[in-house]
């Protein structure tokens, strides 16, 4: 079946293309001004006040709603993920394009691991309105700085490594 | 209840929730681990790819190691810096007033409970 892959594909080549493109803007730059404008402001303010209660109800507001924010970026990178081997298999590309293995190396090593925690931190057990709702103030405050931890660690991770993927599929410097 | 009270319960309960534990050491150092771990792991894996699956040994020159180790320093000093500024320890966001002001904030509702459940459209 795999053998036949790009033969069958081959017309919808370009058309993969454009949605690997369109789905990768998306999963890039959906959130970054919601993440840039409004929720690192708060947590600026609340690290310089973090004693302020309304600092903090502010911070966890906009936080709550950033694990929203987050939503379309987490619908744009299954169809990055599924696409994007369907245009290695289609375009007959292989591991001897040195550009093409540091990109593959980077989205499998850096960002899948990344966007799972993202995942777990927005929507599953680390979702900040499902602790506040279980009433446990403690536990609350303490999913907040996780998921701000991992906003901090994985920020120049994430514009440094993705902008290097841009420039190695667009310039294939390698 | 005073209102009194009520804000001193409430500082009494800000108090009590745990603080921030992270400083500049341990930005320091998470961002030299993470500068290592991922250039050692992309390194290692292009050897792997290039030299091990397609034989092609460049990889294995001394521009490719020394290009890996200047991204390492550069990395780790940016993400450093990045992480300070992100963290309020230094940039934009210390010439920020913060007036007090009421508001309500939306809150989306909870989840309606599905038709026939106890408590649920139906019942």
């Amino acid at each position: 079946m795999f053998e036949q892959l790009p033969t069958v594909m081959a017309p919808w080549y370009m058309h993969i293309k454009l949605v690997h493109l369109l789905a990768v803007m998306v999963w890039m730059w959906s959130a970054a001004a919601a993440y840039a404008f409004y929720l690192v402001p708060a947590f600026k303010a609340w690290r310089r006040n973090p004693q302020d209660p309304q600092v903090r109800a502010l911070r966890d507001w906009t936080l709550e709603r950033f694990d929203q924010v987050v939503i379309y970026e987490h619908i744009a990178f299954p169809i990055v993920l599924v696409t994007g081997p369907l245009l290695y298999y289609v375009g007959g590309f292989t591991t001897s394009f040195a550009w093409l293995s540091l990109k593959l190396l980077i989205v499998v090593g850096i960002f899948i691991p990344l966007e799972i925690l993202d995942y777990y931190l927005a929507h599953f057990g680390g979702n900040k309105r499902r602790v506040r709702e279980t009433g446990d103030k403690v536990a609350y405050e303490l999913a907040v700085q996780r998921h701000w931890l991992f906003l901090l660690l994985s920020s120049p991770v994430v514009m440094v490594f993705g902008t290097l993927v841009v420039v190695l599929v667009v310039l294939k410097p390698l | 209840m005073s209102s009194q009270d009520l804000v001193n319960e409430e500082a009494m309960h800000e108090a009590d929730l745990p603080a921030w534990p992270y400083g500049p050491a341990d930005y320091r150092r998470f961002a030299v681990m993470l500068s290592v771990g991922i250039h050692a792991g992309l390194y290692a894996g292009m050897i792997g790819l290039l030299w091990g699956l397609n034989d092609q040994d460049w990889i294995l020159g001394w521009k490719p190691l020394a290009t890996t180790l200047v991204s390492t320093a550069v990395f780790a000093r940016l993400a450093y810096s990045w992480i300070m500024r992100l963290d309020a320890r230094y940039g934009r966001g210390s010439g920020w007033l913060l007036r007090p002001t009421m508001v309500k904030l939306p809150e989306l509702r909870a989840p309606s409970r599905p038709r026939g459940s106890p408590g649920g459209a139906g019942e």
